[in-house]
């Protein structure tokens, strides 16, 4: 049979799961992308404030390294460069969520075995789903060039905004095909391929901040740094990051045409029966979760090194300090940049304590919870085995990344204490990844079907919130609404413990009130 | 409530939305019996099922098992009871046998004799990862873990689905095992010979309400038995006789379909017979008639007698029962 057979139809099926999800995502980036452009000439409404702006920036080594430098100090090129980070992240995701979706969970759902019955190729899923992201995205950014067409920004500039931002989401397409194909499980796929964006997104910021012009060569995202739309106007890396992306697309091709179901490694036996532990609801929901969290202890433990090494040759590099966005100001540049990235990394690090909580409903509604809750299991000691879990486990990846930040500096600095600080930096964060792992409780009791989507809303509010009020769309004081900006900002200003002590107590309400909730409702 | 009952429910109702998934169902089941819970697709078994287990919560009438009400006692109640779902979900990354360790140790542990014993007998390979399984081996695994606990009470929503037929006669072996050993049972299923070796009495469900309980003697006492006979005259009134419910003539064959034999038998004598046979209905037949659309038309008495078996039940069953 073809190996393309049935690709109509199976597109057809695609489009029509993911009409919704498709146009929320894909729409909602071109949107923001857009918005934040129109908006820029009303923040730096003259070029002396332009160009004051493109200089601050350029100076401030969490700026430089979270997005990258600022190239042409005009509207458009503050406009570009706003969004080139999150246009990456946000297509990116999508590219490689939506061909997971329809080639490695679907084959774990049972149905790709429904369709495979019917007729279909091999790589049918595979390349429908992999022409639904590229669609998708070829959509969203040629939407962003007659936006900026529009907004009466340069032809050529336009034009290769919109080809750079095709380019980053295309390869992070091409890098979840290769997911896909590689993995043998979905969770797998996904933690793959968002691990590859976050080691080469943070390449490249690290080249950017330390200026390492060779280390680009290192990371998509550092070719693509050299477009510079509306400034250089060069062409050339968006044609080497798609010729990337063709190879990576052949190789999932060449995977792809395995067994259905078959993971590139076969898998191992494991012992006849469990060890000494897991003995109760807390020690499952650990032992379940043991290869996740150790992933990400270790790799946020990688980030906090980098980030102190980072900051370390950004400051001799760098002359002064810009202001963080108004949220950590401070005469020496090395403490704030630590200080904002933590800020940041928090917000990161409560993405693994929201989903571990929201992963009860995929239990519940996949039929692994009845096992647990048909035995002497309360459904409170059931749930609450994964709560402790992120509780616990959010804490451990702060810790580590607090302790590579620690580890690095003590060694530059020379000095022990460094090491106590930076753990402090980032523990005393804590108490605001535990709120949010607090509401993902608190939603999951009162309306667990949509509990993950509005948790993750939340965070990704407060996640943009930060970019809202730098653009000026809202003032300052509504940081005061994340409860990431509430807690001190070490290493800069003083240790203050009541801000923790506040979030924790309405933590523990909030976990209360989900409790009582879930108690009352039907389990499906 | 008398004791003799492990599971009492009584005017049960549960709805989802504007769906009525539970219309006042009357459930009874004895302490020690196997007790087959049979009706179509969507009829509301599962639903029953997760009631009892405390995992839904009923808008009316009661449950009590084993003495407990369910929803606001599910974890003592769990102490007394093993369930294994029609479809076993498992944690794809943890072996069959650690996953039957654990679920052993939340109950308090188990015998690891017995444990060893029931993964020969259903020769589960116990070192494979959850996700390699098959349906059947998950459905093993399920299986192998509620066995091995030391459980009152079995709720058993259709467990041997996507079990071979040799896995199949193990369940039935274990099954026959648990009710020597004096453990009740609920049994969900709609393989029919399974519900005929082993169930004492079956209740049936159909659109949220049981229709029909009692064993199966009593059952096919509910539904017409067919004759068929060779006679020297065919009379022309058969069809109008009482108890007589269908009629097909073929040169002097008739078939016919019988509720009642005491007009039926003198009209065919009578005719002179020549050859006679008369047939039970088949389990096949009797399901079709309590799954299908108007079982009221067919006269369906209400509420079964409760009791051992009707002495002189028309025919004797298949495995005489």
């Amino acid at each position: 049979m073809d190996a393309l057979t049935g690709l109509g139809p199976f597109l057809r099926l695609v489009l029509r799961r993911d009409r919704v999800r498709l146009t929320l995502w894909f729409g909602l980036a071109a949107l923001l992308i857009i918005g934040i452009a129109a908006s820029i000439g009303a923040v730096v409404p003259t070029d002396e404030a332009r160009a004051a702006y493109a200089e601050e920036t350029n100076r401030s080594p969490a700026e430089v390294f979270m997005i990258g430098r600022i190239n042409s100090a005009t509207v458009a090129g503050i406009a570009v460069w706003r969004v080139q980070g999150l246009a990456a992240l946000l297509l990116g995701l999508a590219g490689a969520f939506t061909v997971i979706r329809h080639t490695r969970t679907a084959v774990e759902d049972g149905y790709r075995e429904l369709l495979g019955a019917a007729a279909l190729g091999r790589l049918t899923p595979l390349a429908a789903s992999v022409a639904t992201a590229l669609g998708a995205t070829l959509a969203t950014t040629a939407a962003v060039t007659a936006g900026y067409a529009a907004l009466g920004f340069p032809a050529t500039g336009s034009v290769l905004a919109g080809a750079q931002f095709f380019a980053a989401g295309a390869f992070m397409t091409g890098v979840g095909a290769v997911a896909a194909m590689a993995a043998a499980t979905s969770r797998g796929a996904v933690g793959l391929a968002v691990g590859v964006l976050a080691v080469l997104y943070a390449v490249r910021g690290t080249a950017d901040a330390a200026g390492l012009p060779a280390l680009h060569r290192a990371s998509p995202y550092g070719w693509l740094r050299s477009v510079q739309p509306f400034a250089a106007d060069d062409g050339r890396p968006v044609l080497l990051v798609l010729a990337l992306t063709a190879a990576l697309l052949g190789a999932a091709a060449l995977l792809g045409t395995r067994d259905v179901g078959g993971g590139l490694l076969p898998e191992r036996d494991g012992r006849p029966g469990a060890g000494r532990w897991p003995r109760g609801p807390v020690g499952l929901a650990f032992r379940l979760n043991a290869g996740t969290l150790a992933a990400w202890v270790a790799a946020m433990g990688v980030f906090g090194a980098l980030v102190a090494a980072v900051a370390g040759s950004a400051a001799r590099q760098l002359a002064g300090g810009g202001a963080l966005s108004g949220l950590v100001s401070g005469p020496d540049p090395e403490p704030a940049f630590i200080a904002f990235v933590a800020y940041v990394f928090a917000q990161v690090t409560t993405v693994y304590g929201i989903h571990t909580v929201v992963g009860l409903r995929g239990d519940e509604t996949g039929g692994r919870a009845e096992n647990v809750l048909a035995a002497p299991v309360s459904r409170l000691r059931w749930a609450g085995g994964a709560l402790v879990v992120a509780l616990t486990g959010t804490a451990l990846i702060q810790l580590a990344f607090g302790a590579g930040l620690g580890v690095v500096r003590a060694a530059a600095t020379g000095e022990a204490g460094q090491l106590a600080a930076m753990a402090a930096a980032a523990l005393v964060r804590l108490p605001a990844v535990w709120l949010l792992v607090a509401v993902a409780a608190l939603l999951y009791g009162a309306v667990p079907r949509i509990a993950g989507a509005a948790a993750f809303t939340v965070l990704g509010f407060l996640f943009l919130l930060e970019l809202l009020v730098e653009l000026g769309f809202v003032g300052s004081g509504v940081l005061a609404l994340s409860p990431y900006a509430r807690v001190p900002q070490l290493p800069v200003g003083p240790a203050d413990p009541v801000p923790g002590l506040v979030l924790t107590g309405i933590a523990a309400a909030l976990i209360a009130a989900g409790a009582l909730l879930l108690r009352r409702r039907d389990l499906r | 409530m008398p004791v003799s009952n492990v599971i009492s429910i009584s005017g049960l109702r549960k709805s989802f939305g504007r769906t009525q998934a539970l219309d006042g169902l009357d459930l009874r089941v004895r302490r020690g019996e196997v007790h087959g819970f049979l009706g179509p697709n969507g009829a509301g078994k599962s639903t029953t099922i997760r009631v009892l287990l405390g995992l839904l919560k009923a808008d009316g009438g009661r449950a009590d098992v084993l003495g407990y009400d369910p929803w606001h006692r599910a974890a003592e109640l769990h102490r007394h009871l093993a369930y294994v779902p029609g479809d076993v979900a498992l944690w794809p990354n943890l072996t069959g046998g650690e996953i039957i360790d654990v679920l052993g140790r939340f109950r308090g542990g188990f015998d690891p004799r017995r444990r060893d014993a029931l993964i020969e007998r259903f020769e589960l390979d116990p070192r494979k990862k959850a996700r390699t399984y098959s349906k059947g081996n998950r459905q093993k695994v399920g299986l192998i873990a509620a066995l091995a606990a030391d459980a009152e009470l079995l709720i058993l929503d259709e467990p041997t689905s996507g079990l071979d037929p040799l896995m199949e006669a193990v369940f039935k072996e274990s099954v026959a095992e648990a009710r020597r050993e004096g453990r009740s049972v609920l049994l969900s299923s709609h393989v029919l010979s399974e519900v005929e070796e082993l169930c004492d009495r079956v209740s049936i469900i159909r659109s949220g309400r049981i229709v029909e309980s009692g064993t199966l003697a009593e059952l096919r006492h509910l539904t017409a038995t067919s004759v068929t006979a060779t006679l020297a005259t065919v009379p022309p009134d058969l069809a109008g006789l009482p108890g007589v419910s269908s009629v097909e003539v073929d040169g002097h064959r008739v078939r016919l379909r019988v509720d009642a034999f005491d007009a039926v038998l003198g009209a065919l004598e009578r005719a002179g017979v020549r050859s006679l046979t008369v047939a039970p209905p088949t389990l096949e037949e009797l399901f079709l008639r309590f799954y299908g659309a108007h079982p009221e038309d067919a006269g369906a008495p209400a509420p079964a007698p409760e009791g051992p078996d009707a002495p002189g039940t028309p025919a004797p069953t298949r495995n005489g029962r």
